[in-house]
């Protein structure tokens, strides 16, 4: 008898183990929370109070989507820590799983930190002044008064592909100042980033022509994780699963652009 | 003149702003308490390692001269991004694995503790030899003259000047939001992107007097208690 009942016990417990090893759980740097970093200001991707180092009740595009990750890998409970941007690419220890940061993937920086799989397309955005036709092209802006920020993106395409007939307006001190210049029409359009173009032009709808549309610079945000982190694989399948479902697109449009804007070719 | 008043202390913005830049500046009084404890222990100790009379005592004195010069002349900004940047990323045991705060203390500690070691050490010259010499003659040896007949008189002696250097590490600490700790002064960046005033940086300038006032007239208190009780004199 006492025999049998071992053997059922014995049994028993290899089915659960086995069971157990199937369902395998994310590899998290504490069992069963998903830490996730983020850092502010990042108006549209996390907003929210900062109190120490997290943050209360964060919304946004990334905040949202972090949820979206932690529900589909079935952990229950969220932390959020601080890890501020400056500190992101380097070979430090991380105290998050991954930080979601507006992180453009680049090969340098993939040198010292693993990327997820892009979740947001870092298109550059096309504000233009009020009263003018939207360009339908590429083509189009070369004709127009182009302005920039000095040291981004946009700057680096308008010089480098547009190459428009009239020397674009550089503005060093901040994007303001660039948003600034479009409203007084003495730019025509602004080419930055689509998140921050969109966001802008939403909190003063008034003041310029709109987002006429967006350009494909195939740059890619990605979350950041430390070099060779085991929780990649169950990420990357949380993000790929989530973009095919929608849940990603859905985000975009409630937090960043809404109605998205075309792709100029 | 409207405009800048609205920008900097519309009473709305102000009040609004209290939560959030109290929560950062919890922060800054966190590190500076830390930071001047070990700051009052390590100067004295690297003070008296200054003063180590005799040969032998060479290299030491050597290792607290060389500390001394190079964080003095070192910004403290400086020092606080080779820690918090540098330390972590060599990914070693223990020191690659503290809190930003952590290292903002660090940082805070090191470059005024060789501050606060200049004024420790002009107290000490300060005291007149014939004190150390009767003490020494009387048949103390050269701890328990310090212990008991220099240090007394040096420290109070430089008690003042002490405490100003302490109100520079108390502002000082709004340095270490460079290196992400979110103190009042990132608050009051916070704030002011959020709600396009500038309310909250007045705010944290308000903190950060409130706090440093009670400080220096006490320092005034004491000098004059000094004067009172060395010149036997009324002020």
């Amino acid at each position: 008898m006492k025999a049998i009942l071992l053997a059922l016990v014995v049994g028993l417990a290899t089915t659960t183990a086995a069971l157990a090893g199937r369902s395998s759980t994310p590899p998290t740097k504490k069992a069963g929370t998903l830490t996730v970093g983020f850092d502010v200001p990042a108006p549209g991707f996390w907003n929210g109070h900062v109190s120490g180092t997290s943050i209360r009740n964060p919304t946004g595009f990334e905040a949202g989507l972090s949820q979206a990750i932690a529900k589909k890998l079935g952990l229950t409970k969220i932390v959020y820590v601080r890890a501020p941007f400056g500190t992101l690419f380097s070979p430090a220890p991380k105290k998050f799983d991954f930080a979601m940061e507006e992180s453009t993937i680049t090969v340098a920086r993939a040198k010292v930190v693993s990327f997820s799989a892009p979740y947001f397309n870092a298109n550059q955005g096309v504000l233009i002044r009020k009263g003018l036709a939207k360009p339908k092209s590429i083509a189009a802006l070369k004709n127009l008064q182009l302005c920039a920020q000095a040291n981004t993106t946009g700057l680096a395409y308008i010089q480098h592909t547009i190459r428009p007939k009239k020397k674009p307006l550089v503005y060093s001190a901040s994007s303001t100042a660039a948003f600034d210049a479009v409203q007084a029409k003495k730019c025509d359009a602004l080419i930055l980033d689509v998140p921050i173009v969109a966001e802008q032009s939403r909190k003063k709808p008034g003041a310029y022509g709109g987002v006429a549309g967006q350009i494909v610079t195939h740059e890619y945000y990605g979350a950041v994780m430390d070099k060779g982190s085991k929780f990649k694989p169950f990420l990357d399948s949380a993000i790929k699963a989530l973009k095919a479902n929608g849940t990603v697109n859905r985000l975009v449009r409630k937090w960043l652009l809404n109605p998205i804007p075309p792709v100029l070719k | 003149m409207g405009k800048f008043l609205h920008a900097f202390f519309s009473p709305l913005g102000l009040r609004r702003a209290v939560p959030q830049v109290w929560d950062g500046f919890q922060t800054n009084i966190k590190m500076m308490l830390i930071a001047e404890a070990l700051v009052l222990v390590f100067a004295l100790l690297v003070a008296i390692v200054r003063g180590l009379p005799g040969r032998s005592a060479f290299p030491l004195r050597a290792i607290a001269v060389a500390y001394t010069d190079f964080f003095r002349g070192t910004p403290l900004i400086l020092v606080a991004y080779v820690f918090a940047l540098g330390l972590p990323s060599l990914r070693l045991a223990v020191i690659s694995y503290q809190s930003l705060v952590t290292y903002g203390v660090l940082s805070l500690t090191i470059v005024y503790t060789a501050y606060v070691t200049e004024v420790y050490r002009a107290g000490i010259e300060s005291v007149h030899p014939s004190q150390r010499m009767a003490a020494r003659s009387l048949g103390l040896t050269y701890g328990q003259t310090m212990r008991y007949v220099i240090l007394p008189q040096a420290i109070r002696r430089v008690v003042p000047p002490l405490l100003n250097d302490f109100i520079g590490l108390q502002k000082d600490t709004a340095i270490i939001t460079v290196i992400g700790v979110t103190d009042a002064l990132a608050q009051a960046g916070f704030y002011s992107n959020d709600f396009f005033s500038y309310a909250g940086y007045t705010l944290a300038a308000i903190f950060f007097v409130i706090l440093t006032i009670p400080f220096a007239r006490f320092t005034d208190h004491l000098i004059k208690q000094r004067e009172q009780r060395e010149r036997a004199q009324l002020v």
